[in-house]
Formats: C-alpha cells, sequence, structure tokens
C-alpha cells in the first residue's frame, strides 16, 4: 500500500495550478490514504473506531470526499468506502447484540457478504477471535458465546455430541435463519429435545427418587438453554416438573453438586439414552427430519383480534375468488382519488395522509411509480411469506396483504368470508385491523418509488437473449426502520384518537410496534427489529459495504480506462469511451445512493419524532398502549 | 471545547475521584476508568461493560439533542446482556422534552399489576452527584422470536432521572429480569459514580 501513497502524493503533487475543484487536495489524499490502510489487512489495524471517522468523513458535505477520491481513484475509493463501511457494521452487531441474534448477523456478513472475508475476517466466525480480543476486549465471552464456539460448550454437550469434534463443529456456521439448513443453534436444540425425552423416560426407571435433583440440575439448565433459543415453553415446563418431583425444591437449598460429579452423572444419564434410543451421530438426520415440527411447540401467540365471543364457531378460509374482491372494496384509486375502506381509516392522520397523498400524486402518477394494486393472497413457506402480515414487491409493484390476516379476523368475530363481504361494518373493521400493515407496505411502496426517482435502481442482470434489463434497488434496515416508524405513529395516533376502544381491535403486535415507537423512538424499532425478525437483511452501513463492493469490477475498469485515456499517443477507442463515460456514472449513482439514503433516514427520523412529540406529548397515549397489551385487558 | 465553568467543575470531580483518566488518559491497572462525556457528565464506568457505540443509523446525538453512553454488562450470549446507559437531555431534545414526560414513557401503567417488581436502585439521600433525582423502575419485553408478544424475555428497569434547569439527565439500567437483582449493584455503583457537569 506504501507504493499506492507515493503514487497518490505524486499525483496530486503533480497536479497544475489550475487543478480542478473536484480534485483530492494533499490533505484529502492523506484522509483517504488513512482509511485504506485501517482496512488493509497486511498492517494489522482493521480499527473499527477509524473506520467510523472514515464513514464520517465520506459523508459529509454531501459526500464532496468521496466524489473527489472517485473521480482520480475509483478503485480505491470503492475498497475504502466499501471495507470501513463493512468493519463499522462488524463492531455494531457483537456490540449490540447477543445470542442467536448476533450469530444470525454474523453469518450474514461472514458467510453471505465478501468485504469482511476480503480483510480476512471471516467467513469462520472463529477466524474473528483475535479482531474481537483486540477491538472489544469486553465482549469476548458474549462473542464466543454468541457463536456457539466448542470451548464454551462446556461437557454436558461436548459429551451428548458423540460425532462432533471442534473441527466439525468449526466447519458448522453458528445460525442459519432457514429451517432445513443445520447450523450450531439447531444442533443443540435439536440435541436437548432428544436428550429431554430420553432423560424425562430415563427418570422414571432409574433416578425417580427424591433429592436427587442436584445431581441433574446442571444437565436440566443444559438443556433449558438450548431449548429456550426456540421458545420451546412446553419442553422447558416438562423439565421443571421433573426437577420439582426429583425434589428441586429440597436440592435447591443445598449447594449445587461439584461440576465434575454433575458431569459424571450427566454422562452417565446421556450414554444410557443414547444407547436406549441409538441417537449417537444422527442429529443431521434428526434435523432435517423434524424441524418444521418444531413451531408445534413453540410459543403461544397472544390474542388474535378481540373482537367477538361465544357460541362454537368452525372458521371458514377466504377462497381466491373472495380474496380478489377484498383488494379493490379496501384500497384503490380512481381519478387521482384514493378510496375505498382502508383510505377511510387513514384519513385524518398524520402517516396516513401522506400515504393517500403518495397514491393521490399527479406528478408521480406520471411515471405510474405511485399505481395502487392491493392483492388478498395467501403467504408461501417457499418465500417466506407464510408468517408475514403482508408484503410489498418492487419487482411487479404490488401490495399484498396476507389472507391469513383475514382468516384471523372472521375466525375471531365469528363469520365466514362470504358475510364479511356483505357487512359494510365488518369491512369497516377488517380495514381497521390491516390498516397498520397497509401504511408500512405502502411506506415500502413510496421507499420504491424513491429509489426509481433518483436512478437508484441498479442493474442485476440483462437477459442476453432479449436484452431486456432487470434491475433493483438495495434493501437495507433503514426502509424497515422508516416503515415501521410509520405504522407505528398511525397506530399511536389512532389511539391518541380513539382510546382502547380503537386498540382492542388491533392485532397485539401493531399496539407493541406503537408501545416501542412511543417508548424508544425509531432507534427502539430500529434495533429491536434488527435483532429478530429482520436479521436476514443489512444495516445501511452493511448494505453500503456490499453495494460499493459490487461496484468494484465498474472502478477497476473505470480506473483503467482513464489511465489509458491519458496516455500520450493512446486514444480510447469510441465503445471504451462510452464504457468509462457510463462506468463513472454508475459509480456516481452508487456514491450518492450511499450518501443520499443516509441523509434520508435521519429526515425521516426527525419527522417520525416530531409526530411521536405532537401524538403523545406528556406520555399518555403510551399508557393506554401499555393497558391494551397487559395480559387480560387487550380483549374484550 | 472546555470552558472556564466546565473545567472547574472537570477539576473539581478531578481532585474528588483521583482518577489516573483525568491525568492524562493513561489509567493505570487496577484504575478506575473514568468515562467523560463532553461538558454534560462524568461517571466511573464498570469494570468489564463495553461502551455500546452510538448506532451511527438516523439522526446522531447531537441532531437529537441526546448526549450519553450506553454500557453493555456481562453475558453468558444467550440471554440479552444487561445495559446501563447514562444521557443528558437538552431543553429542545427530539425525544422527550421534560423529565416528568420522560418518567411517564418509562413508568408502569396505572392499573398494571405484575406478580414481581424489580426493587428501584439504592441511592442514598435520593440524590445523585449532590442532585435531587427521581428514582422508579419498569417492566417491558422483549419480542420473541417469533414475533409473538410475550415470547420474548421480561425486561426490568431500574432508573434515576435528575431534573436541572435545563434540561435533565437520565440513567437508566435495563436487564432480562432473571439478572436484574445481579447487576444492580453495579448501576447502583455507576449511579453513586455520576458528576453532572451541567447546572
Amino acid at each position: 500500500m506504501k507504493r499506492t501513497l507515493i503514487l497518490l502524493l505524486l499525483l496530486v503533487v503533480s497536479a497544475p495550478s489550475g487543478a480542478r475543484a473536484d480534485q483530492l487536495s494533499a490533505a484529502d489524499t492523506q484522509v483517504v490514504q488513512d482509511c485504506i490502510d485501517n482496512v488493509n489487512p497486511d498492517k494489522g489495524t482493521l480499527s473499527p473506531k477509524k473506520a467510523d471517522e472514515c464513514v464520517d468523513k465520506f459523508n459529509e458535505d454531501s459526500g464532496a470526499l468521496l466524489d473527489r477520491a472517485s473521480a482520480d481513484f475509483p478503485q480505491m475509493a470503492v475498497e475504502a468506502a466499501a471495507r470501513n463501511n463493512a468493519l463499522s457494521d462488524l463492531r455494531d452487531i457483537i456490540a449490540k447484540y447477543d445470542g442467536r441474534p448476533m450469530a444470525l448477523a454474523l453469518t450474514r456478513v461472514l458467510q453471505e457478504r465478501k468485504v469482511l472475508p476480503q480483510m480476512r475476517l471471516g467467513p469462520k466466525p472463529e477466524s474473528l477471535n483475535d479482531w474481537v480480543a483486540r477491538h472489544l476486549s469486553s465482549r469476548v465471552t458474549p462473542f464466543k458465546s454468541g457463536i456457539r464456539s466448542w470451548d464454551t460448550l462446556g461437557n454436558i454437550r461436548i459429551q451428548a455430541m458423540k460425532t462432533q469434534t471442534e473441527a466439525s463443529w468449526a466447519e458448522l456456521v453458528p445460525a442459519d435463519r432457514e429451517n432445513s439448513n443445520t447450523d450450531r443453534y439447531k444442533v443443540l436444540y435439536f440435541l436437548a429435545r432428544e436428550k429431554t425425552e430420553e432423560l424425562l423416560k430415563t427418570a422414571q426407571v432409574a433416578a425417580k427418587k427424591k433429592g436427587s435433583a442436584a445431581a441433574y440440575a446442571p444437565l436440566v439448565q443444559v438443556l433449558k438453554e438450548d431449548l429456550a433459543v426456540f421458545n420451546d415453553k412446553p419442553r422447558i415446563a416438562k423439565l421443571d416438573k421433573f426437577m420439582e418431583d426429583l425434589g428441586a425444591g429440597e436440592a435447591a437449598a443445598d449447594k449445587p453438586a461439584a461440576p465434575t460429579a454433575a458431569d459424571k452423572k450427566t454422562g452417565e444419564v446421556l450414554d444410557a439414552a443414547n444407547r436406549l434410543k441409538g441417537a449417537a451421530g444422527k442429529e443431521d438426520a434428526f434435523l432435517a427430519r423434524t424441524f418444521d415440527k418444531a413451531k408445534e411447540g413453540a410459543g403461544d401467540a397472544d390474542g388474535g383480534v378481540g373482537i367477538g365471543g361465544g357460541s362454537k364457531f368452525t372458521p371458514v378460509p377466504i377462497t381466491e375468488a373472495q380474496a380478489a374482491q377484498l383488494g379493490p372494496k379496501m384500497g384503490e384509486v380512481k381519478n387521482g382519488k384514493m378510496t375505498g375502506a382502508l383510505a377511510e381509516e387513514m384519513r385524518g392522520t398524520k402517516a396516513g395522509d401522506e400515504i393517500i397523498a403518495f397514491f393521490e400524486d399527479p406528478k408521480i402518477a406520471k411515471t405510474g411509480a405511485n399505481s395502487l394494486n392491493l392483492k388478498f393472497v395467501k403467504g408461501s413457506e417457499a418465500d417466506g411469506t407464510d408468517t408475514a402480515l403482508g408484503w410489498y414487491s418492487s419487482d411487479d409493484k404490488v401490495t399484498r396483504i396476507n389472507t391469513d390476516v383475514v382468516d384471523k379476523f372472521c375466525a375471531s368475530r365469528k363469520i365466514t368470508p362470504e358475510q364479511l363481504l356483505k357487512d359494510d361494518a365488518a369491512m369497516r373493521d377488517l380495514a381497521t385491523y390491516v390498516a397498520p400493515t397497509f401504511v408500512h407496505e405502502s411506506a415500502h411502496h413510496r421507499q420504491d418509488a424513491w429509489n426509481t426517482s433518483k436512478g437508484f435502481n441498479f442493474l442485476r442482470w440483462t437477459d442476453p437473449a432479449t436484452g431486456k434489463v432487470d434491475k433493483f434497488s438495495p434493501y437495507q434496515m433503514e426502509m424497515e426502520a422508516e416503515a415501521f416508524g410509520m405504522n407505528g405513529a398511525f397506530t399511536a395516533e389512532k389511539a391518541q384518537k380513539q382510546g382502547l376502544t380503537y386498540l382492542k381491535k388491533l392485532d397485539p403486535i401493531d399496539r407493541d410496534d406503537a408501545e416501542r415507537y412511543l417508548e424508544d423512538g425509531v432507534d427502539g424499532l430500529r434495533r429491536q427489529y434488527h435483532g429478530d425478525s429482520y436479521t436476514q437483511i443489512d444495516s445501511i452501513k452493511g448494505e453500503a459495504a456490499r453495494q460499493l463492493s459490487n461496484a468494484s469490477y465498474t472502478a477497476s475498469r473505470v480506473q483503467t480506462l482513464a489511465a489509458k485515456a491519458q496516455q500520450k499517443g493512446v486514444g480510447l477507442t469510441p465503445e471504451e469511451q462510452q464504457e468509462l463515460g457510463e462506468g463513472r456514472q454508475a459509480l456516481k449513482t452508487r456514491f450518492k445512493w450511499y450518501v443520499d439514503t443516509l441523509a434520508k433516514s435521519k429526515t425521516d427520523e426527525r419527522k417520525l419524532l416530531g409526530w411521536r412529540d405532537s401524538i403523545d406529548p406528556e406520555g399518555k397515549v403510551l399508557s393506554t398502549i401499555k393497558i391494551s397489551l397487559l395480559p387480560g385487558q387487550g380483549d374484550e | 471545547m472546555m470552558t472556564r465553568r466546565n473545567f472547574l467543575f472537570y477539576a473539581m470531580f478531578c481532585l474528588m475521584t483521583a482518577s489516573a483518566a483525568c491525568a492524562g488518559n493513561t489509567p493505570a491497572p487496577g484504575d478506575k476508568k473514568v468515562h467523560r462525556e463532553g461538558n454534560f457528565f462524568a461517571a466511573v464506568l464498570p469494570e468489564g461493560w463495553t461502551i455500546v457505540p452510538a448506532s451511527g443509523l438516523g439522526l446522531s446525538p447531537e441532531e437529537k439533542k441526546v448526549y450519553g453512553v450506553s454500557l453493555s454488562g456481562p453475558s453468558d450470549g444467550l440471554a440479552s446482556a444487561p445495559l446501563i446507559s447514562a444521557h443528558y437531555y437538552a431543553p429542545d431534545n427530539l425525544m422527550d422534552k421534560n423529565p416528568e414526560k420522560y418518567i411517564r414513557v418509562h413508568s408502569l401503567p396505572e392499573g398494571a399489576k405484575p406478580a414481581a417488581m424489580p426493587a428501584p436502585p439504592k441511592v442514598p439521600g435520593a440524590k445523585v452527584g449532590g442532585r435531587k433525582a427521581r428514582l422508579f423502575v419498569n417492566i417491558t419485553h422483549e419480542r420473541g422470536a417469533d414475533r409473538t408478544i410475550g415470547g420474548g424475555a421480561e425486561i426490568w428497569e431500574g432508573f434515576a432521572v435528575i431534573p436541572l434547569k435545563k434540561g435533565y439527565y437520565a440513567l437508566r439500567y435495563s436487564a432480562p429480569a432473571a439478572k436484574y437483582t445481579q447487576f444492580l449493584p453495579v448501576f447502583e455503583a455507576f449511579v453513586a459514580s455520576f458528576k453532572p457537569l451541567m447546572k
């Protein structure tokens, strides 16, 4: 990299006195060089603190430094911006999250993305050990435990996993979102399920005597830890009952058994269980066979819509034909005006009025980017929409609401979908029920229109046969932070106006979003959702690292062509000139996306916090929402 | 920039704590690590706790006019780590304009009858850094992995809020219910070390 610095300085020094305003000064050059050095693994720095400074510098003055750097040294500008963002993002993940959320995020940035491994961080999580020790020393233990490092498993787990070795364990990813993919957490979870069942059976024969609880306590503790990760409350309850039967109350008063003795007992129990079931070495098959059924044992969902009550009713699922009628009845735009039950439900609120204004904006309508196409469809397990309330697709510009939501609504109200379609009051209540989801998805629709209007839809691929281009807009966590802020603000404002009666008509999830929004603002929503159900998407920093890194080939071509253009007597061909121009424009757009998206997230948050203050200046609305979430309070 | 008035506060703080951090940011082994947050406050960081970086996402502390530090405590990597934070809320901040609003936002609603309640932090004379503090507790929750309410851990919280003529300080402690009592003394020590630098 020293050679690079000399090259940079020479170029700066040799710049003519009438240098372009967009050229790098010597000071700028040093800043960029320091940022490049920081992400060079051979220099051994990789400092997240320095990375923060670099990210800040790159974003100052609407990305002016990045623009200047990319004009002369596009490849280095791309590398410096991408890698420093990735380092800062990595630090955030390890500092802010624990357990499986941390592991899921690390799988994303170490295994699925390419930038950190370029700095020899990943793909295996253990490759971060030194980096964490150097830069986040007080997080070494949570990090190792979070990735379920072999040395944190303890004897009980290691004895139970007969076929795993430290080497084979290192080959497993710490956590994977897909149920069908094995990971460390799932191996431990299924092992815990299996051993729980075996322990309960074995105990009936061999250990059913009072006072033996202390000997089993360490094993039970480990099993409960691994079951809790997937919220397997039924098995945890069985283990608690088991300990109670063994006199855990008496044992608890005693000093816990020494670890060695406890491990020995555990080993005996596990050995017996393994012989009994022939289970050793079958973790993977067991995983593949049974994980999808794990949902059955998962925690109970709270509530449902709190409407109705009384006599027996057999729910009738909505048909496709009935679902097709719902879309236009709920929301459509005719002659530039949004109509339907959802429009009525949203009108008169800050968030709702903004969404309606978006759909009715004649300027955007000319581009077609705000066309409302609302459909009610059943979610699919194949694309993960089976558990979603709704989703917006930028590919076909359709907003979809999951018909499961409608089925749930009808079941709680004890009406059939046929009755629903004929009942105006029920349709209004359905609109109330789905409006927070619609506000959320429409916020995504508006983001899509914003990206398109700015030219932030990048080329994904070109069909060689037809020449048709496929484009996409980067999707990152700030988009969800805004969308959840929008539906949180909407629900909060409706609650301000209509109180507990309104809140009782909503899904607890929507009340919970409003609670989080009023409690800790957009930050609270961002942190919560990135830590649980949105672990598959990157933070803006992580996405910036990915998108800028993806532009590295373009950057290298631009650099090569620009160098060739400056050589005396060597001109560019017309094709090369065109490629150079297009390449420069592509880089400029990508840097602009990065800077403008960061700026947009600030504007969004400022607005949402302003609404929060005006909706609930004294915290009274939040109190009402909290009451609605208390057990037995939210439903009639 | 350190103003004259704040320099005096800072010098007094250094005399009181005999902190190596005040003598040039190079604490000797075994010394307490003092965190100074601009001209707003200083406090002794609990040993083994990590400063959680400001998110770098959305609005900055300067833009929100909420300045402070967040700390993440020891964790077994399974349950969420305990958190301690201290923030100064300027009068025109974008979050909660006054201490009354902050306290209401982070308190249990009237009528809530939880099975068990967190103990409030013990603060001698209910004074922090010589100033009157409001002490209270809250119960909130994490969202479960399956997006159900109640699927996640119950989080217990303890607070010390110190009203000022202009703005206020909020010291917050959050931990999974089962760990709350374990780390409460750490929070109490942090509160005891807290030195307001604003009037």
